[in-house]
């Protein structure tokens, strides 16, 4: 309690040193005692700049933000305003300095700004930034990616995840000639009106049901069912007879928050499009290169016809890709008929990222490595969580973690639902005060990279310790 | 004659000296006699090193390329893979140099891998590449964007015009409750599905009618009309009585080639949509600070609701961006319900480019200049023709161009059509050879740079007027 007011008594400038060796009431439980007479260590924890910052970023942006998630919407407080990022650590402009599980959603997987990465960047910029026109460094991305996805044979780069998972579609209905798909609830594949169904990741958090603006015609032939529910799904093709052009799915969620999928799910899904002649459509962008260096479907033996993949393979800079069978992907404009184009697709400096971040992915130990810091982890949140008393599950594969303040177990987005999202809320906040940054909500999966060492997950779980006895 | 059989001499690596100093055969007419007396100092074109490259990246990527223009399906001959680029110019990986006319398709407008640029870059990717979340370099580019663009209160960055556009769409549609929209033949919008109706760029330019894969439920509500055609437009007004969302167009056509709007055109729009209580969208990706520091709004004196931005923007890394009144934008998640999200939107290294193009671009004469050389260009290449005797027109407006090889006036695509193609495919790859690269399609606009000295245009007109006196 005494900590609290000195915090809060530092915070609004006003001295309290005169509290600090006076001991709490003889009627408090004894195990409330606290001896206070240690000097105060704890640093002034101001987001002053941050608020100033974000206070003029919303005349200018709507929310403020380039993208809702990081608003806080869903877990309340001052949005922070990152001055630099390096390695595991992120720095506001407050000077505060966090452990970073969110690696900018993903992409920074072999840690920030990388000086590897950098030197080359530095090296390729000089040779200009993008050509319009087709460079070598295309060919080079594209045969990694290619010798690293089992299904991949050919692959097209685009500029995001939400181009990847457009151009997919069109190209499943395209080569099956059928229109409508499956997604599953919870999902995020990016924010073109046919995904917007049910949707994960900041749909989810703001609560958000549709989006408005988004055409029923551009959604009635976007069925859904609850992730991880084979027979859901063999409802639909029972009810879709020959109409099913392609299953979509995340083969490990992380826009509901972090959910695997049960064992034989995938092998479900595989097994009913095949028999349908539909496709399986695998959403790697958050799953691959994290899962696996061929990312959930080496991880899990499946295979699908068609991947997407995004934020790794850009290294930090803006790229996402679609890729797998030949013959399909031979559709895709100008081999084929469907259309498909980019200005800055394939540009030489984010060729350069993603060649240099797989280069360092691809040395051996890095799974074995983050399997491993992670575990550490999530065990530890999940102990600590338990120990205090709360309602608490999660786990994790290789880089890729969450958790859920519920009972669980957590198989779909509806069970995902039932978590604690206040006392998320207060755990995000408290966690943020003590120097951690984890996703701005529930329904995102947490991120592990090569610069977290065991003294940031050590720290993480003492942090988490703390925080969670408070809540 | 003889100068081509050498230069066929050349490339086969036959030996032809023999024949430099052979006159032309006396039945000739007198104009056609050249003494070929001078020692040959034709360089060796050859794309020996490109070839192999784009073989090799056939198998890895639909068509060998990321885009499909780059593939030179209309133009015929090998596409040409790039090493480097700088200022105004390129080079291949068979180390052949060009006067690049294209500037990655609109971006490098003040010149490519500019120093300054490069350095900003150098300075800003040490503290990361990508946070996720905010930074104070977003809200330093969304002021001079809002500053910049008259019509423009408030601004979402993306990473693409194909993001930009969509997302715009979606907007005008949860704005206003409905849902049809109208767009102009040959206009192009990026490629998500409602825009992939007579749309210009490579969907003109691969001769393609729609895409395969678009639903007809995706499109049925995308009216088109001719550009140009105000009695086209007030047609679907009065058929689409309070149905029509917006009405969306290039202010100035690029992706058609060339086209300027008539006089009294974009004013009749305006009218239009205001009076039906439909949302003008000017789609400025090519000509947003391009035209003018204020885009084709300020060049035009037009008041469009929102507004799309590309390329520029970005300074030649991925950057789209929409905006226009506040009250529309406030719509935008997490201010209001419509959903759009981007893992990189914002970055800090998309956002260094930016401001640093931007800040060069607002400086005195910039767009003078490129209206000065741009102007001797056009009338170089236009005069050229001529004289050779050839069906041509073209224009600019600034640091954008074009030219038709037909007689003209070109007012929309169906009169761009009328183009002589194969034609263009002669003077585009007898540019080539010369060290001049264009656009590779002749529906395609051309783009001038703050880099393209006098001596370039010069250059430029004199090869042209070589190609165009031997096609």
């Amino acid at each position: 309690m005494a900590a609290s007011i000195t915090r809060i008594g530092l915070g609004l400038g006003l001295s309290c040193s005169s509290n600090l060796s006076k001991p709490l009431h003889p009627s408090q439980p004894s195990g409330f005692r606290l001896k206070m007479t240690a000097s105060v260590e704890k640093k002034n924890y101001t987001l002053q700049k941050s608020e100033e910052a974000f206070n003029a970023a919303k005349n200018l942006m709507p929310g403020g933000v380039n993208s809702p998630v990081r608003a806080f919407k869903s877990v309340g407080g001052q949005p922070i305003v990152i001055d630099s990022v390096k390695g595991s650590h992120m720095w506001d402009i407050d000077g505060n300095r966090y452990i970073d599980y969110v690696g900018s959603w993903g992409p920074a997987i072999i840690g920030h700004a990388d000086d590897e990465v950098l030197a080359a960047l530095a090296e390729t910029m000089k040779k200009g930034t993008s050509f319009g026109a087709p460079c070598l460094l295309e060919n080079v991305l594209a045969e990694m990616v290619i010798s690293a996805v089992p299904t991949i044979e050919m692959v097209r780069f685009v500029n995001s995840g939400t181009e990847a998972c457009m151009a997919v579609l069109r190209l499943a209905r395209a080569f099956t000639g059928r229109e409508k798909i499956v997604k599953f609830e919870g999902c995020y594949h990016g924010h073109a009106d046919p995904f917007l169904v049910k949707a994960g990741s900041g749909v989810a958090t703001l609560g958000l049901p549709d989006s408005p603006g988004v055409p029923k015609a551009a959604t009635y032939e976007t069925l859904t069912a609850p992730y991880n529910d084979i027979s859901a799904v063999e409802s639909l093709f029972n009810s879709n007879k020959g109409e099913l052009a392609a299953v979509i799915l995340e083969p490990v969620v992380g826009n509901s928050g972090f959910i695997p999928p049960k064992p034989d799910f995938l092998e479900a899904i595989r097994r009913l499009t095949k028999e349908n002649g539909a496709l399986l459509i695998f959403d790697e962008v958050m799953t691959g290169f994290r899962l696996s260096y061929g990312g959930a479907q080496e991880y899990f033996g499946i295979t699908p016809d068609l991947t997407t993949l995004g934020k790794i393979i850009g290294g930090g800079l803006p790229v996402g890709a679609y890729g797998g069978r030949r013959e399909i992907m031979e559709m895709v404009a100008p081999a084929g008929p469907m259309y498909q184009a980019g200005t800055l697709s394939g540009n030489p400096l984010a060729m350069t990222a993603g060649i240099h971040t797989l280069k360092r992915l691809k040395e051996p130990g890095t799974y074995e490595y983050l399997d491993k810091i992670t575990g550490e982890l999530v065990q530890g949140i999940l102990d600590a969580g338990k120990k205090a008393g709360h309602a608490i599950c999660g786990g994790h594969i290789r880089g890729m973690f969450g958790f859920f303040f519920t009972e669980g177990p957590v198989h779909n987005f509806d069970d995902a639902k039932k978590s604690d999202t206040a006392k998320f809320a207060r755990f995000y906040r408290g966690m943020l005060e003590e120097g951690v940054y984890l996703a701005p909500s529930q329904f995102e999966a947490g991120f592990t990279s090569l610069a977290h060492s065991s003294e940031d997950i050590q720290k993480t779980i003492a942090a988490a310790e703390k925080v969670l006895s408070k809540i």
